[in-house]
């Protein structure tokens, strides 16, 4: 088998290794990007 | 495929070596003699009497001199011969020409090796194919200098670019016969100049320099080379057993050669995982608590409402929760909510904001819409325990005050349990990354022109 399909195997490995932990662990690196940010109490449409 | 020779550029604008028969040579000379390899008593074959300098014994790998009669061993070895991906002595078709297998080197820059096969053809002389991490390529040692400029070089009317970096290559393994004096641990100068579809490598052995235009060939551009000679009489004999499909280094079979071949390899291993992860997803988010549901009233440009709700339970060591809001009819408003899980146990709190807002309206272009009457939040890694939910809302409506004073009906929802989407996104994009670089290193070293992917034709012998 060639370096570069074990390598990548071990990448791909890693990387779903990493999923079910975070999944396991129900994180994620974007998750503080997915709670809304504390508004200036000021809203309304965008459209104009 | 024709029979008919295709004469590249190189060779047109080139003349013919001084070691190297070549077309203008009218006719081959003696087929092939044999020797007895000194240290093992061996019979070597040579395929190129005449033009073959040096041999490798093929039973014990020692080097022998063999452009004099008597028969001087160069280097003593005891290695035992292991399968090459081309047999020595086999035969097959490459851009038209017949050639045979007659030598073998394996080299090496600081541990990183490619395999260097050297092709015999009593008419056209030798040629090289080489293997290597981006696949095969087809060279051809050029007999006339290159036109030298600064960092680049011209040949045949076609410019190349040196990458800047000169290494030291070292021969690791011989096997077969060579128009040159070559033995284990040779160091050469290597330097390569990259041209848009080939490469030209300057290599320098003592005063002696030698160039070689090399140009990456697919599949389909190489038939045969299954069976040695010993097995096979000739090419219209052979079995059809081919080196690249079925010889003895299947891992060639197994992975791919050429960077389009490989990154479809790869995407396909990359597949497998995504699907894993796919299903991983599909069971957490059966999993977990199930949603429990709170609540209650707030007043239109009103003050900010204190509610509190709970106990919540999250059995998990730590979890994913999610909080949706919806306030069902909700329009030309938007409702404001601070919400904080407070551990009961030890009063840790964790905050979180959301809001959910919806608009309507009219303008020459029509109706509009913007926003929902729904939302959610999502708080990762949430410990377990048993929580109280405190929620401070306030609802607003836009223009402010058109619907002050109007009462609205808001729930929450909290859910624990799932796997975050940009999870499986980011994972998607790590997997791809290694593919799309092959992709690109394969469009950009063939021009997208001839890809080895496609073709599969390695076992079509004549």
């Amino acid at each position: 088998m060639k370096l570069g399909t074990i390598l990548y195997g071990l990448w791909a490995g890693g990387i779903s290794t990493w999923f079910i932990y975070a999944a396991i662990m129900g994180t994620s690196p974007f998750a503080a990007t997915t709670q809304h940010q504390r508004g200036t109490g000021i809203y309304g449409p965008t459209h104009k | 495929m024709s029979g008919e020779e295709e004469i590249g550029p190189w060779e047109a604008a080139s003349a013919p070596a001084s070691t190297a028969p070549t077309a203008a040579q009218s006719a081959p000379q003696s087929a092939s003699r044999a020797v007895t390899c000194p240290n093992c008593g061996g019979t070597v074959e040579i395929r190129a009497a005449g033009y073959t300098v040096s041999v490798a014994c093929q039973y014990c790998g020692s080097m022998l001199d063999v452009a004099n009669p008597d028969v001087a061993l160069i280097e003593r070895q005891n290695l035992a011969t292991a399968d090459l991906a081309i047999p020595l002595g086999s035969r097959g078709h490459v851009k038209g020409a017949e050639y045979q297998m007659v030598g073998y080197v394996r080299r090496s820059i600081e541990g990183e090796g490619w395999d260097e096969y050297l092709l015999f053809n009593p008419y056209v002389g030798y040629r090289w194919l080489v293997h290597d991490e981006d696949g095969w390529s087809f060279g051809t040692m050029l007999t006339s200098l290159p036109q030298m400029s600064g960092g680049s070089a011209n040949y045949a009317g076609v410019h190349f670019s040196h990458d800047g970096d000169t290494w030291d290559a070292v021969v690791d393994r011989v096997v077969g016969e060579f128009y040159w004096r070559v033995q284990v641990g040779d160091h050469a100068l290597l330097a390569n100049y990259e041209g848009s579809s080939a490469t030209l490598s300057c290599e320098t052995v003592a005063d002696e320099v030698s160039w070689t235009v090399s140009e990456p060939i697919g599949r389909g551009e190489m038939r045969g080379f299954g069976k040695s000679e010993a097995g096979a009489t000739d090419g219209a004999n052979n079995t059809g057993q081919s080196a690249f499909a079925s010889g003895p280094s299947g891992d060639i079979a197994a992975a791919p050669d050429g960077p389009l071949a490989r990154a479809w390899f790869y995407s396909k291993i990359g597949a497998a995982a995504l699907a894993a992860m796919i299903v991983v997803m599909i069971l957490f988010a059966s999993g977990g608590n199930s949603a429990q549901g709170f609540s209650y009233r707030l007043t239109m440009d009103g003050p900010e409402t204190t509610v509190n709700f709970g106990p919540l339970e999250f059995t998990g060591a730590s979890q994913r929760v999610t909080i949706a809001t919806a306030s069902p009819g909700l329009d030309n408003a938007w409702v404001d909510t601070d919400i904080t899980l407070v551990n009961r146990a030890t009063q840790e709190v964790i905050s979180t904001y959301g809001v959910v807002e919806h608009y309507s309206g009219y303008d020459s272009d029509g109706s509009w819409t913007e926003g929902s009457d729904s939302g959610s939040t999502k708080v990762a890694s949430v410990p377990a325990g048993s929580y109280d939910l405190v929620i401070d809302a306030s609802a607003h409506s836009w223009p402010s005050p058109s619907y002050g004073g109007r009462v609205i009906d808001v729930t929450t929802d909290v859910s624990s349990g799932g796997v975050f989407f940009s999870n499986l996104v980011l994972a998607l994009l790590l997997l791809i990354i290694p593919p799309i670089f092959l992709l690109w290193r394969g469009l950009k070293g063939r021009g997208g022109s001839s890809s080895s992917s496609g073709d599969n034709d390695w076992g079509d012998d004549e």
